[in-house]
């Protein structure tokens, strides 16, 4: 396995996104939510905020179907809300490579973080994904 | 005061089998458009045995199972939540999400999260921390 530690101070990508009321209830449904109780937004809307990562696999110079989803991890300082304003800023973290057990292409792990600031520019979540490319 | 104690199971969350529609839906409301998850041709040129479910799909699961249990623990949010995906999940499978605490402190709960198919086949793990109001 090969560690590479890239350069996390640097960002890869930068974004602004607000998730429309109607795309937060539109994720509820998408998600079979069974609950009659919805809160504002479900703690997994900030999935909509990977626009940093498909903007990061193309400097990567990755196609999409390449791409499997290893690990996913979101820390919430502040509740993300529809209808509001939101920067983002991504980094690739780190990289190493895996040969395949059944043979298949060479795996490689790319550690990808996102922040999520508000207008204030305050933290409101941290996205950590591990995302897998193979080739 | 919630009365939940470290090693407790949480009450499951099933959920009903995932079709190709869900998938769909999912796509259109996650922007997540890779072809895997919706093209059984690419899927399958990929390598891997035919359309498989979104990995953030499960994680969505996990999402509206800590909502479940904050809403019978009466109110609060969630502080962090984690999933590592495990083995894919395949239309047609039905997805149970449990959860057994980790800790438990008055105001907050650790949880540790499982997700399996019907065949109880691991499919992601992961961890959350809810704080209680």
């Amino acid at each position: 396995m090969m560690m590479t530690q890239l350069h996390p101070t640097e960002p890869v990508a930068t974004f602004k996104l607000s998730v429309p009321a109607e795309q937060a209830q539109r994720f509820f449904d998408a998600v079979a939510w069974q609950l009659p109780a919805r809160p504002l937004a479900p703690p997994t809307l900030a999935t909509l905020f990977r626009e940093g990562e498909y903007l990061a696999m193309q400097t990567l110079k990755t196609s999409i179907e390449q791409v499997l989803h290893g690990e996913q991890r979101y820390r919430f300082i502040k509740d993300l809300y529809a209808d509001v304003a939101y920067e983002g800023e991504t980094f690739i973290n780190s990289h190493y490579e895996r040969a395949s057990k059944s043979g298949g292409p060479t795996m490689h792990f790319y550690v990808l973080q996102t922040n999520i600031k508000d207008a204030a520019g305050e933290t409101c979540a941290e996205c950590f994904s591990t995302i897998i490319v193979r080739k | 005061m919630h009365s939940l104690t470290k090693g407790e199971k949480i009450a499951p969350l099933v959920k009903p089998a995932i079709t190709r529609e869900l998938l769909k839906l999912y796509a259109q409301a996650s922007g997540d458009h890779n072809p895997i998850h919706l093209d059984e041709e690419v899927a399958k040129k990929t390598g891997l045995p035919g359309v498989i479910a979104h990995g953030m799909l499960t994680m969505a699961f996990f999402g509206e199972f800590l909502h479940q249990t904050l809403a019978t623990l009466g109110a609060g949010r969630v502080n962090e939540i984690s999933c590592r995906f495990k083995s894919m999940t395949f239309p047609g499978d039905v997805i149970t999400i449990t959860g057994t605490v980790r800790s438990a402190e008055p105001e907050s709960i650790d949880l540790d999260l499982e997700a399996r198919n019907q065949q109880g086949t691991l499919t992601a793990t992961g961890h959350a921390k809810l704080e209680l109001a």
